[in-house]
């Protein structure tokens, strides 16, 4: 009885949506929002820089992303209390011993690995990517070197400290904003560098250097957690 | 004067630097963080002035009106505010001096100044995805702060909450998707003033990504069928939690919901179904708080029913189409709540243990027994207090505007209110010794709740300036008109209309 | 064509989103509910970033010229892939306390039935 009343609240849902989108759809398809058009046409002249989702990630919607790295922030911190508070057990004992395969693929693939993700870390302002995408890239990438049945402890203090500072700093760029334009998260190097150039866009790529590192530490750290919990 | 921006930052700031400082200078952290906190109430006080005449526009990055984030700090966002500063104040001094409280105390020291920055920054934003992420931040931390002292069915209750918060986010996050789809903005006044201006808009439409917006919140203000999941979260964690979840979180969340009443009041089925659900909500979580004996969830389904009452009143204030006060009285009525009901959580600590039983033995202090029972008067409304004031308004002005029923209901709700509350409080001074063996510094925090009660109940006055200078109607069309006056927004719709 | 291709990509949402929640809800295994709330954020995400999708058009990867040029006319909508990528971290944020939760749980009682607790308590 329950479950074909959720059943049907969930086709409802299905249904109503799907008219509504099939109707936006046929109503208004090939017609930019009043939003995309704004942010394409401005972008030009506020950063000067080609990526233009990346120009709305870190400054039209930069506050969005404060939450957003709060929020990574926050997971990191509740696991670490939850794992704290059950102790650990070794899971990573029952992984299987790697294999020689395993093991030389992950030295020659690892540094590739580490190097394509500061590739589209650095490059996020001028091609796809970005903070967000190569710290993930990166983090999964130290994944491999736990499969590979290296068992040194991770220095957890030092990543700790890695973390805060790199929020911080985004902060602090944040505050800096303030002192010179009157207005959070400004970006006040805008003219600095030509178009196209790895030195563009004033503190776009600064902030996205930042989050980068900061994805890194997390998701590895997310990744540590679950495997020696 | 400077920005107010920088009340979000600081306790932002301070929640990401203390995992590095927390270990290193555990007194002088919390100097800090009292003395942050003691600077936001400063200059949210300072603003003020400022404010009540005119809000105040915050643009995130220099980015103009509708198309960058804006925040408006108006009087009503900043008395909100301050009330949460202030909150957070007193549980920084209650917390001074229980260090075996939770398991692990930095992750509280992190967590609790970024929960606070959110439901700042929550109370004064415009932009509906920002809603959504700073809500996300507030319900993690939750989580968090809910799993922090491990008792028998903690992490069952948090699994059940998680599992109800993630369903409403869900259905905020695809309303959200469907109201950009549909208008093309996200900012709440700018698309309130889409709606209503241009009549070209499918109303059906708008009324399905509308619809899903109401139910995500309504999952996320834990309205009736979905507060089932909740309580538990009252139940089986420690009772700061219920502080922080009652105080701060229902209230914060009562009044995004308050906010984004912009957007339902364009179709009055929206009011009907908010009018419909708050008035089960009373009657449901007034009848599970009256027969319930673990007094943590009792004062949890008071707060269910205080949000539902909010909630009705507003939107019956917006359906009579008189001019009416119930606006401003129900942001009062959320100020007045929220002291109340957290000086009872921190007062109740004392006496009550894991299972929400008074205990016997315990030493309980005069002052706590003294908030306790002044908090409790407060909040149903008895003569010298503030809560009676507000009440009696709502229930004159319900009066005048032709709804006399719902004055019943307010009647009843608090005559049920009185009975169980009194009840709780009459057991106090049976089982109990009083012993004045309580530290001064967590005095404070019963203290401090007190003067501001009496303050209003000295002069109600204060109150009933504050409540009268707050007009829904005018703030939203200051802001709509200084949106209006984006050029490049005006430009854009005139194509649209000859493209059409 | 360009119809039927944006069609398939909101029912692919809807679909994944109404699955996703179906098995949260009904389910007593607390990792088939886990699995359940990640397809429904998947499924959002994709309906959320259909949105943004105008067929025949580029990436909003622009250089210079289109930049100067009426760059709405020739790019896709960047607003949602934009939001998207936030929706996705708060996904795995969620995601990873949710699991650690369930994994204290089951240390403490060695089951994942939600309501087995229930049953011989309340």
């Amino acid at each position: 009885m329950k479950k074909i009343l959720i059943l049907m609240i969930f086709s409802f849902l299905a249904v109503s949506l799907m008219l509504f989108f099939m109707q936006i759809n046929s109503s208004k398809s090939s017609m930019q929002s009043i939003s995309g058009d704004y942010y394409l046409t401005s972008n030009a002249k506020d950063f000067n820089i080609p990526n233009v989702v990346t120009s709305i990630v870190t400054q039209y919607r930069g506050y969005d992303t404060i939450g957003e790295i709060t929020i990574l922030f926050l997971s990191i911190i509740g696991v670490f209390m939850l794992i704290k508070t059950t102790g650990f057990s070794e899971i990573s004992k029952l992984l299987q011993e790697p294999g020689t395969i395993v093991h030389t693929a992950t030295v020659i693939l690892f540094p590739i690995i580490m190097l394509f993700g500061a590739y589209i870390i650095i490059n996020g302002h001028l091609s796809p990517g970005g903070g967000f995408q190569g710290g993930a890239i990166i983090g999964s990438g130290m994944l491999l070197l736990f499969l590979a049945g290296d068992k040194k402890e991770l220095n957890r203090t030092a990543t700790h400290i890695v973390e805060s500072i790199s929020v911080s700093i985004i902060l602090l760029i944040g505050l800096l904003g303030i002192y010179y334009l009157n207005a959070f998260f400004a970006n006040f190097l805008y003219s600095l560098g030509t178009f196209g150039s790895i030195i563009s866009g004033g503190i776009i790529p600064i902030i996205y250097i930042l989050i980068g590192v900061k994805v890194t530490v997390e998701f590895f750290h997310l990744s540590e957690y679950l495997l020696r919990s | 004067m400077i920005n107010p921006v920088i009340t979000i930052i600081l306790p932002l700031l301070l929640g990401f630097l203390s995992p590095l400082l927390y270990k290193h200078i555990k007194i002088y952290f919390k100097i800090l963080m009292i003395s942050v906190f003691t600077f936001n109430i400063l200059e949210l006080i300072i603003i003020i002035p400022t404010v009540s005449s005119l809000p105040l526009q915050i643009y995130m990055g220099n980015i103009p009106a509708p198309f960058g984030i804006m925040l408006t700090f108006g009087l009503t966002g900043t008395i909100i505010a301050l009330m949460v500063n202030f909150i957070a104040l007193c549980i920084v001094f209650f917390k001074l001096n229980r260090n075996k409280d939770c398991d692990n105390e930095m992750v509280f020291y992190t967590v609790f100044p970024i929960l606070i920055a959110a439901l700042i920054s929550l109370a004064n934003t415009q932009d509906i995805f920002n809603i959504f992420v700073f809500l996300e931040i507030v319900t993690i931390s939750v989580y968090i702060l809910a799993g922090l002292k491990k008792y028998k069915k903690t992490d069952l209750s948090v699994i059940k909450f998680i599992t109800g918060t993630s369903i409403g986010a869900l259905l905020m996050l695809t309303g959200i998707a469907a109201l950009y789809a549909l208008t093309g903005s996200l900012n709440i006044i700018h698309i309130h003033s889409i709606l209503t201006g241009y009549a070209y808009f499918n109303t059906y439409l708008f009324n399905i990504a509308v619809f899903i917006i109401l139910t995500g919140l309504m999952v996320e203000a834990y309205m009736f069928p979905f507060n089932i999941f909740v309580t538990d979260i009252y139940a089986h964690t420690q009772t700061i939690n219920g502080a922080i979840y009652s105080g701060l979180v229902q209230s914060i969340v009562v009044f995004v919901m308050i906010k984004l009443i912009k957007l339902f009041i364009i179709n009055p089925m929206f009011l009907n179904i908010m009018i419909v659900i708050g008035i089960v909500t009373i009657i449901f979580s007034q009848f599970s708080a009256f027969t319930e004996k673990n007094i943590r969830r009792m004062l949890g389904f008071s707060s269910f029913a205080q949000s539902g009452l909010l909630i009705t009143i507003v939107a019956l204030s917006l359906k009579s189409g008189v001019h009416n006060e119930l606006f401003s009285l129900a942001i009062m009525m959320i100020i007045i709540h929220a002291i109340s009901k957290f000086t009872m959580f921190l007062a109740a600590d004392r006496f009550i243990d894991e299972n929400g039983n008074i205990i016997n033995k315990k030493k309980a202090g005069q002052v706590s027994f003294f908030a306790f029972i002044i908090a409790t008067l407060t909040l149903v409304g008895i003569p010298p207090f503030p809560g009676f004031y507000i009440k009696f308004r709502i229930i004159s002005e319900l009066l005048r505007i032709n709804y006399p029923w719902m004055a019943v209901i307010i009647v009843i709700s608090a005559f049920l209110e009185i009975i169980y509350l009194l009840k709780t409080a009459r057991k106090f001074f049976v089982k109990n010794s009083t012993d004045s063996n309580e530290p001064l510094i967590s005095i404070l925090a019963a203290i401090l709740p007190l003067l501001i009660i009496f303050l209003f109940s000295v002069n109600p006055a204060y109150l009933y300036r504050s409540s009268s200078e707050m007009d829904f109607k005018e703030e939203t069309e200051i802001s709509i008109q200084e949106i209006n006056e984006t050029s490049i927004l005006n430009e854009h719709i005139e194509e649209n209309n000859i493209e059409e | 064509m360009a119809l039927v291709l944006e069609i398939l990509f909101y029912l692919n949402g809807i679909i994944l989103l109404t699955g996703g929640l179906i098995i949260a809800i009904i389910s007593r295994n607390i990792i088939k509910m886990i699995i359940g709330f990640v397809l429904a954020h998947t499924g959002v995400n994709i309906i959320l970033v259909s949105t943004g999708y105008i067929f025949n058009r580029m990436p909003p990867i622009l250089n210079k010229f289109q930049q100067t040029n009426n760059p709405a006319a020739i790019s896709v909508d960047p607003v949602p892939q934009a939001l998207v990528l936030t929706s996705i971290v708060i996904g795995v944020a969620t995601t990873s306390l949710f699991m650690f939760y369930a994994l204290r749980y089951y240390r403490d009682n060695g089951t994942i039935d939600r309501d087995s607790m229930e049953e011989h308590n309340d």
